[in-house]
């Protein structure tokens, strides 16, 4: 029979990459508690238990690591290694490796390059000096080609039956590697019927097997047998002793035992009898989870979305065709409906602990790497959010956590010279407030320095050097492309790839990122995001004969204003002046390409939008009202439009762009992007 | 009648694996994630077979052998452990627990099979 194994393989990489996060969480602990006995096991256990999966599914690179590894894991176990801070360093290193090789088996992601480093080092803390580590050790045994004849004696023990046994299929299974010659059964064990007991086995046999298969073969039939049971092969047609017991031959062999266990007349292999370590037993009762597919999730979640706009439109056309009628029963169905995508959109929702964790490891290499001291608090671990916006804000955490270890806390000397504790604290909190998660990453190390942020940004031409900028403006300047203060590239961060990474990845999610500042005393960087990128509450405006939809998120106020509140100033632009701040106007027409004409010029509304912490004033001609919509990636069935974050398709059926209001603000500096914004929507309406 | 199997161990991929491999050979199936559960879910469940992994979390291999062998209906089940080339001694420990047989990782589906027909009619 022939099955593909490959198929499993899927939920080996889900697994083997939450057993690396428990090893990953488990050696960090173990710097504190180096002989933590649970740590130890839930360590070893991961490694393991990938070991083991691995080689079954046929990544064998994954495996041969593994098995080093785990040698080392069972020293440590046992007390032969003891924990230090290079050993736990080779660890976590070790796991490195294994994320590469299962990265490299799974999308065919290079091979890690200090594969062939990190497994000598775990050789050489093995005190093993050779390098040949070949998995299941296949015994050779001579072939022998001419068929012979064996004499292979059985003797059940009494409680044969009570190990799950049965001579019978021993029986059969020798009969299957060969022809039975001849069979006699030894019952002379067999006690008086009175005395007999149904469950014992009280027989013995001995069988005349003529066959080509090997002795090994033959031993291989009895390889379950227990302790008191014994069985013999002997040769019988060998022309020297007319037996020849198998348990000589096994002692001059002795790589045999490494496939069937030397059973023989007489066991003398000693079990060894040290007691195991009592199973590790979880503290806590995990909740009972089902796997699913993430695909078949986000197909769920995605047809229940088309769910809510098809009820919706039922919705709209009861209003105008049956004056009412049947509409209470509907809102009631509608109710549900929401409920539905409620419910489906919690499907999604996973801890942040997982990428806390991360920053864990993220803060201790830094640190060690710089030389400093840094304990790091994470708070709010079990915040949930959408799984798709908790994989996508790894990567500008990671930067975040980073550059505050990095630039942000100072070194020992430095903070005690400052009368601070040499220690720097960094706290990575998340949070939900309204309908957001907001992730805090605190420091207490040495803020922001405006004077250097505004030299370089002037340096970089970001800024022109008579311009006043506000204390906010200053500090949000790290935020823009090609950014960095550091003083030299450090081999940590400063790479080039500044925060303004972290604030496009950020924006990607619908999300947007702050920072605040003390100098010398710390900074807080403030990520908002939305709780799930399925959908959004929106803010629907109409340009022209057009909807447009505004994130809720970013949306402060909407205001009315008169034909004279709009000025112009010569290098800014159109500006309006709101309770004394000016705030910059722009007119959706002329940068979305909509005809203008009916448009009620001057007049109308305004719609007051922030933008790290920015405002700007968008031109409008009509609030329609707020809404929750679904969001439909434009990308997927279009193309990526600058300043439209996606589509949303209205309860009458109608497509709706959806603004992106960092988009719009760069949009409002260069040209219009939506050329032949007409021919969106009618794509859209026709897919 | 066909004969139903109870697929024991923590990793989802290998227990799919041996439940794949054992539906294909035609038995029927019920999983556990560990002892606990796999005491649990055959509670009221005829089994012909127990396969179980030996590193588990709540409950290892050892311990869920000692308790089903305590069972009745579990006093002649065949129970086979799963466990690795470097865990000799744990095959003694499971052999004295009353574990039927051993199936060495890594296998097959071909060598699973093989190792299932030594122990079941």
């Amino acid at each position: 029979m022939q099955i593909d194994v490959s198929r499993f393989r899927a939920a080996f990489y889900v697994e083997a990459a939450e057993h690396l996060q428990h090893m990953e969480g488990a050696l960090l602990q173990l710097e504190g508690a180096p002989r933590d006995t649970e740590l130890l096991n839930t360590i070893f256990r991961a490694a393991h238990s990938i070991k083991g999966a691995s080689t079954t599914f046929g990544i064998d690179e994954v495996g041969r690591f593994t098995h080093v590894l785990e040698n080392l894991l069972e020293r440590l176990r046992d007390g032969h290694v003891e924990t230090s801070s290079e050993l736990v360093e080779l660890l976590l290193s070790s796991i490195d490796v294994i994320e590469g090789l299962i990265a490299n088996a799974k999308d065919g992601a290079p091979i890690p390059s200090n594969l062939e480093q990190v497994f000598g080092e775990l050789q050489r803390a093995n005190g093993q000096t050779s390098s040949g580590q070949t998995a299941a050790a296949s015994t050779k045994l001579v072939t022998e080609t001419k068929s012979t004849t064996y004499s292979v004696k059985l003797k059940p023990s009494r409680e044969f039956f009570r190990f799950g046994q049965d001579p019978l299929l021993l029986l059969r299974e020798l009969a299957e590697i060969g022809t039975v010659r001849k069979i006699e059964v030894d019952d002379r064990a067999l006690p008086p019927f009175c005395e007999m007991q149904a469950e014992d086995c009280y027989l013995a046999w001995t069988v005349e097997l003529e066959t080509v298969a090997t002795q090994q073969t033959i031993q291989d039939v009895f390889m379950f047998l227990d302790d008191a049971s014994s069985f013999e092969v002997g040769l019988i047609d060998s022309g020297e002793d007319s037996l020849k017991v198998a348990a000589e031959e096994q002692t001059s062999a002795p790589e045999s035992t490494a496939v069937a266990p030397a059973v023989v007349a007489e066991k003398k292999i000693v079990a060894d009898k040290k007691p195991a370590p009592p199973a590790p037993v979880a503290k806590a009762v995990e909740n009972e989870t089902v796997r699913v597919d993430r695909v078949r999730l986000d197909e769920l979640i995605n047809q229940i979305g088309e769910l809510v706009i098809g009820a919706s439109m039922v919705e709209q056309e009861l209003l105008s065709i049956a004056g009412g009628r049947g509409l209470e029963s509907m809102s009631g169905l509608g109710k549900i409906v929401r409920d539905l995508q409620e419910m489906s959109l919690g499907l999604r929702m996973v801890p942040i602990a997982a990428t806390f964790q991360k920053m864990n490891r993220v803060i201790r290499d830094v640190a060690k790497k710089v030389g400093k001291q840094i304990n790091f608090v994470t708070e709010g671990d079990d915040t949930e959010l959408d799984k798709s916006v908790v994989d996508q804000i790894s990567d500008p955490l990671v930067h975040m956590v980073r550059n505050s270890a990095d630039h942000g806390i100072e070194p020992p000397e430095e903070r005690l010279a400052l009368g601070k504790p040499a220690e720097g604290l960094v706290t990575l909190r998340a949070y939900q407030q309204g309908g957001n998660i907001y992730i805090e990453l605190v420091d207490d190390g040495r803020g922001l320095n405006r004077k250097r942020i505004l030299e370089k940004a002037i340096e970089r031409g970001l800024v022109q050097p008579e311009a006043s900028l506000s204390d906010l403006d200053i500090c949000n300047l790290i935020f823009q492309p090609g950014f960095s203060t550091a003083k030299e590239v450090t081999d940590v961060s400063g790479r080039g790839v500044g925060m303004d990474v972290v604030r496009r990845n950020v924006e990607a999610l619908q999300g947007s990122v702050s920072v605040k500042s003390v100098e010398g005393k710390g900074s807080t960087i403030t990520v908002r995001l939305p709780l799930t990128l399925a959908i959004l509450d929106g803010l629907l405006v109409r340009l022209s004969n057009e909807v447009f939809v505004i994130p809720l998120l970013s949306v402060i106020e909407s205001i009315c204003i008169k034909p004279n509140e709009i000025k112009r100033i010569v290098g800014v632009g159109e500006v309006i002046t709101l309770r004394g701040e000016v705030v910059p106007v722009l007119r959706l027409h002329r940068l979305l390409n909509i005809d203008a004409t009916g448009a009620n010029g001057d007049q109308g509304l305004i719609v007051i939008v922030e933008d790290q912490g920015r405002r700007l004033a968008l031109k409008v001609d009509e609030l329609l009202g707020q809404q929750q919509v679904v969001i439909k990636n434009l990308e997927t069935n279009f193309r990526k439009v600058p300043g439209v974050a996606g589509a949303t398709i209205l309860g009458d059926g109608r497509v709706a762009l959806i603004l992106d209001v960092y988009g719009i603000s760069n949009l409002n500096t260069g040209e219009p992007a939506l050329a032949k914004h007409g021919s969106i929507t009618e794509h859209l309406s026709a897919t | 009648m066909s004969k139903t199997a109870l697929v024991v161990d923590d990793s989802t991929s290998m227990r799919q694996m041996v439940v794949f491999t054992l539906q294909t050979a035609g038995f029927e199936t019920i999983e556990g994630a560990n002892g606990v559960e796999a005491l649990s879910v055959s509670q009221n469940a005829p089994v012909d077979l127990v396969i179980t992994d030996l590193n588990m979390p709540e409950m290892d291999g050892i311990t869920l052998i000692k308790e089903l062998r305590n069972r009745p209906s579990f006093k002649f089940t065949p129970i086979l452990l799963l466990t690795t080339e470097s865990q000799d001694t744990k095959k003694q420990e499971g052999k004295a627990a009353g574990a039927t047989g051993w199936m060495v990782k890594p296998f097959n589906p071909d060598q699973l099979l093989a190792i299932v027909k030594k122990v079941v009619k």
